[in-house]
């Protein structure tokens, strides 16, 4: 119980930490891209000089792209969140995200529960939390194989034995969505589980990844009162449960 | 040919800044602080304000008010690095309600180009 507050805390100050620096970051870029500008304009028979600036400017462009992500993982309130239907948020996210796959991995969709609920939540961290997941359950299956991915309806009753630790620790009693997304891949060590979450934690080689991905599932979930569990078995694969608190109220 | 002055807390960006404009054929003034800002345009005529959201001493969203205050009524782009906490996103909330434009940095030269014609005829309607 300690050891997750403590987490918690740790995760807080590095939200802000990592917001200071995006900013500081993005102040820095930015006389970057109208430097580089005034360059080009000067010289534009300089064949050197122009292919030199757009090296420039897609390297620039690239250091933002990871600024967005380090500013995502660390907005404590994102998009505006709203009462969206459930299941048609999931499976409109669902099919954006899985787009951005390669061919070779298939993604099985088990099929919903009728019944309809409504989420306090966003499509966009939706397609997000979606993406993240996909990918990175494609990246450790090296780009080939299956992801079964689930959603169900629970009810879930504080200090319920048979739960998780996550569950008893981050959940109020009440009802929630459970999406799960589970892959053949290649796992995390046990010892690495605790340290999944960790900004800036990654199994990939550098440069491949920026290890936001997994805080950012964390820091979405956690905007939207829900929570995310992880089981994992080298060498077998690994699922992702999510769970977003619902209700039966209508727009 | 506008007249522009840019405040911003960053004099890096405030000189680039300036070679895009001055490049672009306006006549640009720089400020660091707000209240020299809010000095030069009791004393000078502009046709657009370019400033930053997140600095010390007062926040782009108290320059607008000051501005507003004091009858200046000129069209203004809010730029921003991103907030640093939740104080901070209320400010660049309220920045992009009331402010003609807001642009997020790092900023694109060909969109602050775009962003300062459209703001500039804007004001000519």
């Amino acid at each position: 119980m300690k050891t997750l507050e403590r987490q918690r805390e740790k995760m807080e100050s590095l939200g802000q930490l990592a917001g200071g620096v995006a900013h500081e970051l993005n102040n820095m870029l930015q006389p970057i891209f109208f430097a580089v500008d005034a360059i080009q304009k000067r010289a534009k028979d300089d064949d050197v000089i122009q292919a030199s600036s757009k090296k420039i400017i897609s390297c620039t462009t690239k250091a933002a792209d990871i600024i967005e992500d380090i500013l995502a993982f660390a907005r404590e309130d994102s998009d505006h969140l709203c009462f969206i239907n459930m299941k048609e948020t999931f499976e409109h996210a669902l099919s954006f995200s899985k787009d951005l796959l390669p061919k070779t991995i298939q993604v099985s969709l088990s099929p919903c529960p009728k019944s309809d609920y409504w989420a306090w939540m966003n499509e966009t961290d939706m397609v997000r939390l979606l993406t993240n997941l996909l990918t990175n359950a494609a990246d450790s299956m090296e780009q080939k194989g299956k992801i079964d991915v689930k959603m169900d309806y629970i009810f879930v009753l504080k200090d319920d034995p048979n739960r998780p630790e996550i569950i008893n620790d981050v959940l109020k009693s009440g009802r929630y969505a459970c999406v799960s997304v589970a892959d053949e891949g290649r796992g995390f060590p046990r010892e690495e589980i605790e340290r999944i979450f960790d900004p800036f934690y990654t199994t990939k080689e550098i440069g491949e990844g920026t290890g936001l991905g997994l805080s950012i599932v964390h820091n979405i979930l956690k905007n939207w009162k829900g929570g995310v569990n992880v089981s994992s078995v080298e060498g077998k694969g690994t699922v992702f449960s999510l769970y977003i608190p619902v209700c039966r109220t209508e727009t | 040919m506008a007249r522009i002055l840019i405040l911003d807390d960053v004099m890096d960006i405030l000189e680039t800044m300036s070679f895009l404009l001055i490049a672009e054929g306006h006549g640009v003034r720089i400020e660091t602080q707000a209240q020299d800002a809010l000095r030069s345009l009791h004393a000078t005529r502009y046709d657009l304000i370019i400033t930053d959201a997140l600095m010390p001493h007062m926040n782009g969203l108290e320059f607008l008010n000051a501005l507003r205050e004091h009858g200046i009524l000129i069209p203004v782009i809010a730029m921003s690095g991103g907030a640093t906490d939740s104080y901070n996103e209320h400010i660049l909330g309220a920045l992009r309600d009331t402010a003609t434009y807001f642009l997020r940095k790092p900023i694109h030269p060909s969109s602050l180009c775009e962003a300062v014609t459209q703001a500039l005829e804007g004001e000519k309607l």
